[in-house]
């Protein structure tokens, strides 16, 4: 549960009650409206906030209790995902394989390993400020996995691309499920929900409305598609 | 807190900074530029500025028959001088002077010559008054009001001679002893003095420049662009990061100071290559323990200013709203830094207050009179003030009412 105090409305309840598992190998998604809690909950997973109530347990590491461990169990990317303009591709994931606490020889292990996955031998050592998106995508995405985490929390991690820049993300996502990661995603589309998350997590108003496989969802809402079964969780829940 | 943590935020913060243009701006053209700037360009155009207004004509209205006792006569004698008749008519010439016809005008009573011979004859005690008109707005008005006045005094002392004299008495009966003024502090202090009044105002706000854009870029910038979620979610303490991010405000502060002090050392001792018109006024000499010293001195203010610089950006969303947040304090410290521009003697409750402390302290070593009192409530204030500046930014680091507006 997240409470805040806000100057104009008083006492906010952002997250009222979420409770999920999410597994390895699996791709969890939660989908909700803008402003159902998605971020806020995204950012509880992600230690950015700290829950009022409740907790997170990220691969056995508590992040209320121990919140720089957990720190080190996850990779986080939301679409307001910024880089350094000033710093190179090169240096800034080495950057932040330095803050995982990873060796030098570890780093450079690992730049050239997602310098020829993700493709990024002709522009690893430009300035991020003058990447195209897609190229700067690929750098965020390199950024995030750096230190080879096991889980991926992921906010909107679609929201505002383009196709091809888009294209970039839904592939590493599917190949990170495919190494074994447990891969959370909030997103507003329901489309995308659809063709990634192998469980979906209906969020509205700050509540988990519903969950389940897509198959099981459809079954239970006896809906055709997500839309259909976000509109009949929601009506169970208004 | 770990220190591979924290030095790895450093350089990566330090690197950043440096390679943007209003880092190397702000932080090292300006500092090294501003002093021989200034001498150059600010002194010397003031120094022309007083040369051609001292070389422009003097044109003087003179209105009464009188030559008032030689005055005239001694004005006329200085080359560019004009001497213009008038009528009795002294509105118009008013007029004329407001209108920059004349740049001062002198009235002498008509009666003048017959009063003073019955002053003279001690026959009257009341002396006749000439009225010397300018207009205080125009610069060269002033500077001829004052050549009039060394002229009335000059021509009044050949009369007080010839008064003496017709009593029998010498000069000395009016100056019967004389005094000589002497010096008894050292050439190099000397010269510090007029140094002493205007590098702790400048050190200051350098210090303070330095220190806003990078304090700005490292807080709310990052806010803005998005950098500060990905670097509170990776693996390192918020403690590490603040003091990174601390350390980075901290020591461009310091380079900014230090290259200023250094930049003031070579423009001071090369100022007579650089402009020798202002030579008598601005060669002073700052020796390596000066510059040393004086930095030593900064160092407690630059903390405080990095950190509390600090709290106040990291408040706002963008690094515009923080610019908007950080202008008062600006005006702040340029008011209290100005103390080293007037004369005083630093009192207790002065060494207490911030920055205002720093001045009159970096004025009283450029003139080794620091007094240990001082020295010891000026950085005991400045360290408690920048301690408690830090433990804000880590307080404000972790509130995340703050760090994302909720």
């Amino acid at each position: 549960m997240k409470t805040y105090q806000d100057r104009k409305r008083g006492s906010v309840q952002a997250v009222k009650g979420i409770s999920f598992q999410a597994y390895a190998g699996e791709i969890y998604g939660l989908l909700g409206p803008n402003g159902a809690g998605k971020t806020t909950a995204m950012r509880m997973l992600a230690t950015i906030l700290q829950p009022t109530s409740g907790t997170v347990s990220l691969g056995g590491k508590d992040v209320v209790k121990d919140p720089d461990g957990a720190r080190q169990q996850f990779g986080f990317m939301s679409g307001d995902t910024g880089l350094y303009q000033r710093l190179s591709a090169r240096e800034m994931i080495a950057y932040f394989g330095q803050l995982y606490g990873m060796k030098k020889t570890e780093i450079d292990l690992r730049l050239e390993t997602l310098k020829e996955r993700l493709d990024m031998g002709t522009f690893f050592d430009r300035r991020c400020g003058k990447l195209s998106t897609g190229q700067k995508q690929k750098v965020s995405i390199a950024r995030t996995v750096v230190h080879d985490p096991p889980i991926l929390i992921l906010d909107e991690p679609t929201s505002g691309l383009d196709v091809l820049a888009a294209r970039n993300i839904v592939s590493f996502i599917r190949s990170a499920r495919d190494e074994g990661k447990c891969v959370i995603l909030s997103t507003h589309d329901m489309g995308e929900a659809s063709r990634l998350c192998d469980r979906v997590g209906v969020i509205h108003n700050g509540l988990l409305a519903t969950e389940g496989t897509k198959a099981e969802l459809l079954e239970r809402f006896q809906a055709n598609d997500l839309e259909e079964v976000f509109l009949r969780a929601v009506g169970e829940t208004i | 807190m770990t220190f591979s943590a924290t030095s790895a935020i450093f350089f990566k913060e330090m690197k950043d900074i440096l390679r943007d243009r209003r880092t190397v701006i702000s932080a090292v053209l300006l500092p090294i530029l501003i002093t021989p700037l200034m001498l150059v360009g600010i002194g010397g155009f003031a120094e022309r500025q007083v040369a051609a207004i001292k070389e422009k004509p003097t044109n003087i209205g003179w209105i009464g028959p009188s030559n008032g006792a030689g005055t005239r006569e001694i004005l006329a004698s200085i080359p560019n001088v004009k001497i213009n008749d008038l009528e009795n008519d002294t509105a118009v010439a008013f007029e004329i002077l407001r209108k920059k016809g004349f740049d001062v005008v002198v009235v002498m009573p008509d009666d003048f010559d017959e009063r003073l011979l019955a002053v003279t004859a001690n026959q009257d005690s009341v002396a006749p008054k000439i009225g010397v008109y300018s207009d205080k707005t125009r610069e060269k008005s002033g500077f001829s009001a004052t050549l009039v006045i060394n002229a009335i005094d000059q021509a009044r002392m050949v009369k007080v001679e010839q008064i003496l004299k017709g009593y029998g008495l010498r000069q000395s009966a009016i100056r019967p002893f004389e005094f000589q003024r002497f010096n008894v502090a050292d050439e190099e202090k000397t010269s510090k003095s007029g140094l002493a009044s205007i590098l702790p105002y400048m050190l200051i706000i350098m210090v303070l420049s330095g220190a806003i854009y990078p304090a700005i870029d490292m807080t709310a910038g990052e806010k803005e662009r998005g950098t500060l979620e990905t670097l509170l979610v990776s693996a390192v303490s918020r403690t590490d990061i603040v003091l990174g991010k601390f350390l980075t405000v901290f020591s461009i502060a310091m380079i900014t100071a230090g290259l200023q002090l250094i930049s003031m050392a070579i423009t001071f001792r090369n100022a007579a290559t650089i402009a020798p018109a202002m030579v008598s006024e601005m060669q002073f000499i700052l020796t390596f323990q000066d510059i040393l010293l004086l930095a030593l001195t900064i160092m407690p203010l630059a903390v405080m200013f990095s950190a509390s610089l600090m709290v106040i950006a990291i408040f706002a969303k963008s690094y515009r709203e923080a610019q908007t947040y950080v202008a008062p304090i600006m005006f702040v410290v340029i008011f209290a830094s100005m103390m080293s521009l007037f004369p005083s003697e630093p009192s207790q409750i002065m060494s207490i207050i911030p920055v205002m402390n720093v001045s009159l302290l970096l004025k009283q070593s450029l003139v080794g009179q620091m007094a240990m009192t001082s020295l010891v409530l000026t950085m005991c204030s400045n360290l408690i003030m920048a301690i408690f500046s830090l433990y804000l930014v880590f307080r404000m680091f972790r509130k995340e009412s703050v760090l994302f507006r909720l």
